[in-house]
């Protein structure tokens, strides 16, 4: 059975307001998505009873916090193929990358050790490793090629006997295109090297499973799959995180300290350092149990549909054009395009005013631009909650766009 | 309907003034705002302290290009020091609109920002 977006819509409260008197078309779900009422009410619930610090207090509350924080570890964990012990809590795919980054490749690899990430990556995925290139890492970087895939052949080319860690978007926040990752990976270790991905385009959209994917570490954020900012996941091998020396240092990572030195807890606590956000874990173990529901499978059938009719429209619309792959099979719910003669700001400013939320700009992701040409692009991306009357919105609106700007060319 | 794209800020943006560049200016600085990937160059040439001729080139949205544009127009015969002094209210009253949103503003202060610091450079290496 597919998903009834309609109904699904009655279950986030911020899709009944309006902008400018229109409807409220949220299609910017690649940014972040909206939050369903029983994570909003889950979170409030935490604060009205179950607020306590973890993994401290001898007190029964305490101990239900506690209760509560590592059975959200334990959903959270599964729900991505991994064991309770393998899921480190962060912020978000940010901070899971730079946890790598610091604990595994600055700590683990030798001056000279190559990591090879992709064209295709949101700057959370080149950065942190530029950051390690003063200590003797080198950086180098897959190809985009084709309508926006990565080069395999350049992919096989540049992994090399020093490529330590290979490290790859699952699914890209620009043209959609969604990677072949369990393939990438067994390149990656045919080679011997360590794979990252980053999920955090894929694990909102689709079934993920690391351990089939061959994953070693694995990224995301919660508030890119209806949880709350400010929670996420790393997902890493226990030999990895047993390797891996400590990102933060402070509470919570400590199994015993003096003043000269101090001992590490366990992981994944050992990577915990202070205080953490156990009402963020609780709201997205809710999160993750709304979306098991729905089951992941339909979640992907439905953005397939949504997909392949938007970029239908789309590529029908005079002077638009489409970036990315076209086959639905290899892409996802995120679509990038421009309208001749028209900023994508001004598009997105336009749209605004019909209600319609749309991203423009750059996406965090400047190489994808500039590999495509352009300054910025606009792009719209859909979630469970969209339909076709979104997607109908969005392209009447256009037609808006085009009177505007249009009538004196 | 989208008030902001009035005529005024349509009409530069498709068919702007002083668009290209200066010969041997006075004054030519770039800058872009990364938000949206606008990008601009200003040029000036002077005459003593005041701005004898001005021009622009760059591509973004039609209110960076637009205010880019109308600001090419104005500043020309300004000293250096009443084009430093212009702020927001003098692009807005420019470009026609009463208010703006905080990421839109700074497509609009794009071309100003980018002359004034310039015109700034320019003074400072000026000798006394
Ligand atoms: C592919 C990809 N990676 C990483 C991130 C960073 O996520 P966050 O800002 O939640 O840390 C994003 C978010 O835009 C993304 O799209």
């Amino acid at each position: 059975m597919s998903l009834d977006a309609e109904r699904l819509k009655e279950d986030f409260p911020i899709l009944r307001r309006t902008f400018h008197g229109k409807r409220f078309v949220y299609l910017d779900n690649a940014a972040t998505t909206q939050k369903p009422s029983c994570v909003i009410d889950r979170l409030s619930e935490f604060y009205r009873l179950y607020n306590s610090n973890v993994h401290r207090g001898a007190y029964t509350l305490a101990e239900e916090a506690t209760d509560l924080y590592e059975k959200s570890r334990a959903n959270i964990s599964a729900f991505i193929g991994g064991k309770p012990e393998e899921l480190v809590f962060v912020r978000g795919a940010t901070e899971a990358i730079n946890m790598v980054a610091y604990s595994y490749a600055l700590a683990k690899l030798e001056k000279g050790d190559t990591i090879l990430s992709t064209e295709m990556e949101h700057h959370s995925n080149i950065v942190p490793w530029q950051l390690l290139q003063p200590h003797g890492l080198r950086l180098d970087f897959v190809k985009l090629s084709g309508k926006g895939e990565l080069s395999l052949e350049d992919f096989k080319e540049k992994i090399t006997r020093r490529t330590k860690l290979v490290t790859f978007t699952h699914a890209s926040n620009v043209l959609g295109t969604i990677n072949p990752a369990s393939e990438f990976a067994k390149i990656a270790h045919d080679n011997g090297s360590k794979v990252l991905v980053d999920g955090a385009q894929s694990v909102p959209h689709m079934p993920v499973d690391v351990r089939e994917m061959g994953a070693d570490f694995y990224a995301f954020s919660g508030h890119k799959m209806l949880g709350p900012m400010g929670i996420g996941g790393l997902y890493a091998k226990s030999d990895l995180l047993e390797e891996m020396a400590p990102f933060q240092g402070g509470g919570e990572m400590i199994k015993e300290v003096g003043l000269d030195a101090s001992t590490w807890a366990e992981p994944p606590q050992k990577f915990e350092a202070g205080t953490p956000n156990v009402a963020g874990s609780v709201g997205l173990s809710e999160a993750v149990d709304y979306l098991r529901r729905l089951e992941m499978s339909r979640v992907r059938e439905h953005e397939k549909r949504l997909s392949a009719y938007a970029l239908q429209e789309l590529e029908s619309q005079e002077g638009v054009r489409v970036f990315g792959p076209r086959d639905p099979e290899r892409r996802g719910g995120v679509i990038s395009f421009e309208v001749k003669g028209v900023h994508p700001h001004d598009l997105a400013t336009i749209l605004d005013r019909e209600g319609i939320a749309i991203r423009s700009g750059l996406h965090c992701a400047q190489p994808v631009a500039d590999w495509l040409g352009v300054s910025a692009t606009a792009r719209a991306s859909f979630y469970l909650y969209n339909d076709h009357t979104d997607i109908d919105s969005l392209i009447s609106a256009l037609g808006m766009v085009r009177k505007i700007f249009g009538r004196r060319a | 309907m989208s008030d902001i794209f009035q005529e005024t800020i349509l009409h530069h943006y498709e068919h702007p003034s002083n668009k290209g560049m200066i010969e041997n200016p006075d004054v030519k600085i770039s800058d872009t705002n990364t938000l949206c990937g606008d990008k601009v160059t200003m040029y000036a040439r002077l005459n003593g302290r005041v701005l004898e001729e001005v021009k622009f080139d760059g591509a973004g949205c039609a209110i960076s290009m637009a205010s880019a544009s109308l600001l090419t127009e104005k500043a020309k015969g300004m000293s250096i020091r009443d084009v430093i002094e212009l702020g927001q209210r003098d692009v807005l009253e420019m470009l026609g609109l009463e208010s703006l949103t905080p990421m839109r503003i700074k497509c609009a202060m794009l071309g100003v920002r980018t002359l004034q610091k310039g015109l700034i450079e320019y003074e400072s290496k000026r000798p006394v």
